[in-house]
């Protein structure tokens, strides 16, 4: 499989099981309406009757946000701690969420029938898919987390930490900054790029579990690290490629954010609608990003038939 | 004879003050590896009072670096800005004199420390002389100095950083000698301040006549102008600079290796349009023959690594020498130099001497992020105040600081816009500064802490004149800005009161008197040029040009610690219906006819309450359903005042300040209130806030 057939059949399948965007979807927007809840009353409550608040409706005013961030100094601290434990909270519950995705996109996905026709109603209801899944996987999907975040872990110690340390002593009586600078992207860019290693090999690893669910977490994890370190190239190809269609939505956002009116509640409302739009289709990306790992790991690893469970054999 | 002939020298010349106070002549060669100046100087000082002068009094500044218990080290704690002194061997500085002669009279073993401040025995930065003849009034002394300069390792405004040299208040300077009546002083005597964190300087203005000696492979620039050099056997070069009409001399040396030399002319007539100078002559009530600009021969000497950064130095430069002519007055001095210093050398960044300034910027600015712009725009603008405008930076730092930032912005305002600070990213505006300085939180456990996430996918108009607004707010009453800036409670507090509080005062005098300001800040600059004023003069210099007596203002504003806040709400419905006993025509008490949907009159109360200190008057803008408007004075001065109106229809909106003159008031808010309150601004940037977190927890899921 080519990468460019790995990212359209990962689109593709993605696209397909919209359902399961949409939970993933739907998840996001809540947990982050329930966290910035406390912000509404917050603001409603700073403006009371103000005049100001004419002026916020229109646009912005650093006045106003001056006013505000004294005021509300402490709320502002606790309610950027809840944005992190919501954050985590989140990181948890898309791990779960995930075992469900990974076997919609091994299962119901792969089930085609022998004579190239429709796959019956039952297997292309990607939520039963998804809830199975989700029973079957969910334990040791959320153990490849936890590794993960040790690796993690590691990685932000040394990088964002030693590395920078080091390389702020290696310049201290420098009066040269142009090396110091380029070390300082480079680590940056070390410490990106094994992240999204790392990131990959997760994702592999699950690809891995689900085509072989009878293996342990940390058996799928080395299959995923060495089917990742035998393609790295491509796999990273296809990682990065939906990742900058990911970086063109939120540039897109951006431009939609700065140039449309956001003055009365049809235009709020429809700002509103455009960024959810938008949210959306990155999440249709994340979840083409899984489908395509599942798509390229089970086409390179040659199995023709889905090993383990039960056998789909579909006969029209 | 031959000290005869350099007196005659460097008495020659003098275009803005003709007999100056005092007079230099100084040799001084830098010793790159050891890191020190040796230099000896002649002064002719003049008494120029009617006083008998019994002593003299130097600032030896470089002690202030000598050990940890100076009075600026202690006050500092070895930081500055956002360097750090961090004490190795050979990075203490200090000045040591060698011999000292007055009227060729040797009294070197009479010099004795003295710390007037705050008696701190460890603190050798001011020296005392006492004379065996004192100084008969209007007599001149001759002194003749040879001292050592070890130069500290750059944190703080002077000292080296590898062979980068910024050399400032370098050599023992006498301190000022002030009659009564000078700067409003009750009693004549010696201004010689020790050397404190937050303060900087104050000296009598005169003539320099300076030869540095540095090797020849170093480019070196300086306060005025390069007059000769002169190749010598040894491998050095001394060059000869002169200067007069400035109060300090100031210099940098360097490999020529790791810097560009770049020379430009700011030509007046190439630069500012007949158009402007009109426009700031009526402004200004200025004939337009004496507006119009001089030519100013500007060199930049820029790290070779910034060199794509010269037109921005440039552009800089030249906005500002326009912008503070056409506001104030021409810049008088026909040279400018502009130095930008080396990584790890910011501690020599920012600073001000006459005809000399120090920039500072990074390896790779965002293209918008006004800097090195504001830094360049602001060290020039010193050249208006203190440098021409020579105001006591100890006793009264507000006067140039507070001044030099509403200067500054109103200059960037003007020259690159109030939102400037957002760079085009694939055509989206995006805040220039954090993308290259972005903090990045240590995953997991570090929180997203003052991360502006907000800012990173959507364009906040950032206004300058808010620039200040947050940390006058929070620490204003701390202190007064008419205070000794070393007394103040804290390095905030003194940012507070010689930046953030003067500039917002400014603002507002500036809207209180109107189209009347732009006359009234130029009278100043002009009357007060190449003299030493005090905020009395300034004060003076309002009343008298505006014709206003704003000693209310000042007495708040300048001395008094209070804060400016004021709030207005209102109530506004029918009149309560009539019952119980009411009396007759003829006076017997009857009870009310019972009504079922009486017409009743509407009532209206509106109450304005003073929260803060400051007793401005008041004018309240008062809108009613009709559309008819009402504008109420009130003197301000009670906590509360009441406007009631009993046949008016209902009120809509009420406002205090509604020109927004007041831009001192701390909490803006409250300034307003309208009968139905706007949900529409909550909801909005609550879905703001929705569609951000939703990034945020979609970035943490990455890590899943």
């Amino acid at each position: 499989m080519t990468v460019s057939q790995a990212i359209s059949t990962g689109l593709c399948a993605a696209w397909r099981n919209k359902a399961v965007v949409a939970l993933f979807f739907a998840c996001n927007l809540l947990l982050a309406a329930a966290v910035a809840a406390p912000m509404h009353s917050a603001i409603a409550d700073h403006l009371g009757h103000s005049m100001m608040a004419n002026e916020l409706a229109r646009g912005f005013s650093a006045s106003w946000l001056t006013e505000f961030q004294l005021a509300y100094s402490g709320f502002l601290k606790g309610f950027s701690t809840a944005i992190v434990y919501g954050g985590i909270l989140f990181l948890v519950l898309n791990a779960v969420l995930s075992a469900g995705a990974f076997e919609v996109f091994a299962r119901a996905e792969q089930a085609e029938p022998e004579d190239g026709g429709p796959a019956p109603a039952s297997l292309r209801w990607c939520m039963h898919a998804f809830g199975r899944g989700l029973g079957r996987f969910w334990g040791r999907f959320l153990r490849l987390t936890a590794i993960a975040s040790v690796f993690y872990y590691v990685l932000f110690w040394f990088w964002a930490g030693r590395a920078a340390q080091f390389n702020r002593w290696l310049f201290r009586d420098s009066v040269r900054e142009a090396p110091h600078f380029y070390l300082e992207w480079l680590r940056w860019g070390l410490l990106f790029f094994c992240c999204f290693v790392v990131n990959v090999i997760v994702d592999y690893a699950r690809a891995a579990l689900v085509a072989h669910p009878d293996r342990s977490t940390l058996a799928a994890l080395g299959d995923g690290a060495g089917f990742v370190a035998g393609r790295l190239g491509r796999v990273m190809a296809i990682y990065l490629a939906l990742g900058v269609l990911a970086a063109a939505a939120v540039l897109a956002y951006a431009a939609f954010a700065r140039f449309f009116p956001q003055s009365s509640v049809i235009t709020v409302f429809m700002w509103f609608v455009v960024a959810q739009i938008l949210l959306w289709l990155r999440w249709l990306l994340r979840l083409g990003s899984w489908a395509a790992a599942v798509g390229y790991y089970r086409a390179c690893a040659g199995e023709a038939a889905v090993p383990g469970g039960e056998p789909v054999k579909v006969t029209p | 004879m031959t000290l005869w002939v350099l007196l005659v020298a460097i008495a020659a010349h003098a275009k803005y003050i003709p007999d100056p106070i005092v007079r230099y002549k100084i040799d001084a060669r830098l010793d790159p590896a050891a890191k020190t100046v040796a230099g000896h100087e002649i002064i002719v000082w003049r008494n120029h009072t009617s006083d008998v002068i019994p002593d003299l009094q130097f600032h030896l500044y470089l002690n202030a670096f000598k050990n940890s218990y100076t009075t600026f080290m202690r006050e500092s704690r070895g930081r500055h800005r956002d360097s750090r002194f961090r004490g190795l061997p050979g990075e203490w500085g200090y000045e040591q004199i060698s011999s000292l002669k007055v009227d060729g009279q040797d009294l070197t073993t009479s010099m004795r420390f003295i710390q007037p401040d705050d008696g701190n025995p460890y603190d050798q930065t001011v020296l005392e002389v006492p004379l065996p003849k004192p100084i008969p009034a209007g007599a001149s002394v001759t002194i003749e100095i040879a001292w050592t300069s070890k130069l500290p390792r750059l944190f703080a405004r002077t000292g080296f950083q590898d062979n980068f040299f910024l050399v400032g208040q370098w050599f023992p300077k006498p301190g000022v000698y002030e009659a009564k009546g000078e700067r409003h002083r009750a009693e004549g005597g010696w201004n010689c301040h020790q050397f404190h964190v937050n303060t900087e300087f104050f000296a009598d203005y005169g003539n320099w006549d300076v030869t540095l000696t540095v090797p020849s492979d170093f480019e070196i620039a300086a306060t005025g102008r390069l007059r000769h050099e002169h190749t010598q056997p040894d491998g050095t070069t001394a060059y000869n600079f002169y200067q007069e009409d400035v109060h300090e001399f100031a210099w940098t040396a360097q490999p020529r290796s790791q810097v560009l030399k770049i020379e430009r002319t700011f030509k007046a007539d190439e630069q500012v349009t007949p158009a402007e100078i009109d426009e700031w002559s009526r402004k200004t009530g200025t004939p337009p023959e004496e507006m119009k600009l001089q030519d100013v021969a500007v060199t930049l000497f820029i790290q070779r690594e910034h060199r794509g950064q010269i037109e921005r130095h440039f552009r800089a430069t030249f906005e500002a020498i326009k912008w503070f002519g056409l506001m104030y007055g021409k810049y008088p001095y026909d040279v400018l130099t502009v130095v930008d210093p080396p990584y790890n050398g910011l501690g020599a960044g920012g600073m001000e001497y006459p005809t000399f300034i120090t920039a500072g910027t990074s390896y790779w600015p965002g293209a918008h992020k006004l800097s090195p712009e504001g830094v360049i725009v602001h060290e020039f603008g010193h050249q208006f105040w203190y440098g021409l405008v020579g105001n006591n930076e100890f006793e009264e730092a507000w006067l140039d600081e507070g001044f030099n930032s509403y200067s500054t912005g109103k200059v960037l305002e003007r020259a690159y816009g109030p939102n400037y600070e957002y760079e085009p990213v694939f055509g989206v505006p995006v805040p220039a500064q954090p993308w290259l300085d972005l903090p990045v939180p240590r995953y997991p456990w570090k929180g997203i802490g003052n991360l502006p996430i907000g800012q990173y996918w959507e364009w906040v108009p950032l206004e300058q004149k808010y620039g200040r607004a947050k940390i006058y707010a929070e620490d204003a009453s701390d202190d007064a800005m008419e205070r000794f800036a070393w007394l103040d409670l804290s390095r905030d507090s003194y940012r507070v009161q010689a930046y953030a509080k003067p500039e917002l005062t400014l603002r507002t005098l500036e809207s209180l008197l109107g189209d009347g300001w732009p006359k009234v800040i130029r009278t100043y600059q002009q009357r007060w040029r190449f003299k030493h004023p005090d905020a009395i003069d300034f004060m003076d210099t309002v009343r008298e040009v505006s014709g206003q007596d704003m000693k209310w203002f000042f007495d708040q504003t300048v001395y008094g610690t209070g804060m400016l806040n004021y709030s207005v709400s209102f109530t506004s419905g029918e009149a309560p219906l009539h019952r119980g006993l009411f009396d007759d025509v003829g006076g017997k008490p009857q009870l009310a006819a019972q009504q079922n949907r009486p017409q009743r009159p509407i009532e209206s109360e509106v109450l304005v309450r003073r929260l803060g200190e400051m007793q401005f008057p008041v004018t309240v803008l008062v809108r009613f359903e009709d559309g008819s408007e009402v504008r109420e004075h009130w003197d301000g001065q009670y906590r509360w005042a009441k406007f009631k109106y009993a046949s008016r229809p209902k009120i809509v909106s009420a406002q205090v300040d509604p020109d927004f003159q007041w831009k001192l008031e701390v909490h803006r808010t409250d300034d307003s209130y309208q009968a139905q309150p706007v949900r529409l601004a909550a909801d909005k940037w609550y879905l703001r806030w929705v569609v951000w977190i939703e990034n945020v927890l979609m970035a943490f899921s990455f890590f899943s």
